[in-house]
C-alpha cells in the first residue's frame, strides 16, 4: 500500500478506498491526517460507520488464550553461531599441559627402549645379563625423565636421589665402554 | 500513511534475528514476546481451542528451523501467520482423517464455528462473531486478518497463498456477508 501525490493511498490493484481502510483506522495506524479524513467520512456515511462498528466488535471480542512464553522459548533451537562448541581456554591449556607429560613419558619410554636395543645389539647382545641390564636402563630411565617435567615438585633429598641414579644409569653405558676400552687395549 | 505498529515493526525483527543468528539466545525471547500473542489469538479465532499454545510453539520451531527461507522483504509476523495457518490446515487435515470424514474444507465454517461461540463481551459482539462464524473459512481468514490483526491486503496474499487483488475482494464479500447476517438476526 502506498500514496500517491494526491494523497489517495492505494494498493497494487487500484487505489484504496474508504471502506479497504476502516480496520487501519480501527488500529489506530494511520496518520493524522487521514485519520482526521476518514473520521469525517465515517460522520457523514451510515454504511462506513455500520463497517467500522463492525470491525471494533471484532477486535473487541478477540479472544486471546494464555501462553507460556518461557515454555515457547525453551523449546526453540539454539543459536547457529552457540552451535558450535564454546572453547574454555583454561580447561583447553590444562588438557595441553596434561598431553605434554603423556608425550613426554610416552617418548622418554620409546627412546630408552631404543636405546637399551641398540645398546644390547652393539655389544652382540649374546651375554646372559644383557637383557636384564637393559631392562633395568630402561626402567631407571624412563622412570626419571616421565619425571623430569615436574621436577620442580621435588625435594632436595629427591633430587639428589634422581641424580645418583641419572649417574649410576650413564656409568652403567660406560662401564660397557670402559670395559671393551680396556680389552681392546 | 500508515504508521507501524511497535510490535511489529520488520527492522526491529530484521536486528533481533541478526542478533540471534551470531549467538544471542535472548534474541528469540524479544521475538517470541512480540509476536506470540498475536498468533495465539489468530488461532483463537479460527476455531481453535485446543492446544494454542503448542501451535504456537510449533510455529516458532518450524520458523527458526527455517530461517534460510524467510524472505527479509516480508514482514515477520506475517511469515510466522504463514506457517501457523498451514498447521492449522495440517492438523484440521488430519483431525477429519481420523473421525473418517471427508475433507469439506469450504462448508465447515458452522461447525468450526460452534467452538468458537465462546463467551463475549456484548450482544453485538457476539452476533458479529456468529457473523464471521458463518463465513467460509477463506473470507474468515482475510477478514479477520485484515481486521483484527491489521495486515496488508499484500500480507494477507501472502499468508493465505492468493493475490492481492484476489484478498481484497475476498475481504469485500467477507464484510458485506456478515452486515447482511446481522441485518437478518438484527
Amino acid at each position: 500500500m502506498s500514496t500517491d501525490e494526491a494523497g489517495q493511498s492505494r494498493s497494487d490493484e487500484g487505489p484504496m478506498t474508504s471502506h479497504d481502510l476502516l480496520p487501519d483506522l480501527a488500529s489506530g495506524r494511520l496518520d493524522d491526517v487521514t485519520t482526521s479524513r476518514l473520521r469525517r467520512a465515517v460522520a457523514g456515511d451510515p454504511a462506513l460507520a455500520e463497517e467500522l462498528s463492525i470491525i471494533e466488535a471484532v477486535r473487541a471480542s478477540a479472544e486471546t488464550p494464555a501462553i507460556d512464553l518461557a515454555r515457547i522459548v525453551a523449546a526453540l533451537p539454539k543459536p547457529p553461531a552457540s552451535a558450535a562448541p564454546v572453547i574454555d581456554l583454561a580447561t583447553r591449556r590444562a588438557e595441553r599441559a596434561s598431553m605434554t607429560r603423556w608425550q613426554w613419558r610416552a617418548a622418554a619410554a620409546v627412546l630408552v627402549m631404543i636405546a637399551g636395543a641398540g645398546g644390547v645389539f652393539m655389544r652382540g647382545g649374546s651375554g646372559a645379563g644383557a637383557p636384564a641390564q637393559m631392562t633395568a636402563s630402561a626402567d631407571l630411565a624412563a622412570g626419571t625423565l616421565a619425571s623430569a617435567v615436574e621436577i620442580d615438585a621435588l625435594s632436595d633429598e629427591e633430587l639428589a636421589d634422581m641424580l645418583t641414579r641419572l649417574e649410576r644409569f650413564d656409568g652403567a653405558s660406560l662401564v660397557d665402554t670402559t670395559d671393551s676400552t680396556e680389552e681392546e687395549q | 500513511m500508515t504508521r507501524p505498529d511497535p510490535h511489529d515493526d520488520a527492522a526491529e525483527d530484521a536486528r533481533l534475528l541478526e542478533r540471534w543468528r551470531a549467538g544471542d539466545e535472548r534474541a528469540a525471547s524479544r521475538i517470541v514476546e512480540r509476536h506470540a500473542t498475536a498468533l495465539a489469538r489468530f488461532a483463537a479465532s479460527l476455531g481453535v481451542r485446543d492446544g494454542v499454545e503448542e501451535l504456537v510453539q510449533d510455529t516458532f520451531v518450524r520458523a527458526f528451523n527455517a530461517l534460510d527461507g524467510f524472505r527479509a522483504d516480508s514482514a515477520l509476523r506475517t511469515w510466522l501467520f504463514t506457517i501457523e495457518r498451514r498447521l492449522i490446515l495440517d492438523r484440521r487435515r488430519a483431525a477429519r482423517r481420523e473421525r473418517g470424514m471427508v475433507d469439506v474444507e469450504e462448508s465447515d465454517a458452522i461447525s468450526e464455528y460452534d467452538a468458537l461461540d465462546g463467551i463475549v463481551a456484548t450482544e453485538t459482539a457476539s452476533q458479529v462473531r456468529v457473523a464471521v462464524g458463518k463465513l467460509t473459512r477463506l473470507q474468515r481468514e482475510v477478514f479477520l486478518l485484515r481486521v483484527q490483526e491489521g495486515r496488508s491486503y499484500r500480507e494477507i496474499a501472502d499468508i493465505v497463498g492468493s493475490t492481492e487483488g484476489a484478498t481484497r475482494v475476498h475481504y469485500h464479500h467477507a464484510m458485506k456477508a456478515v452486515k447482511e447476517s446481522l441485518h437478518v438476526h438484527g
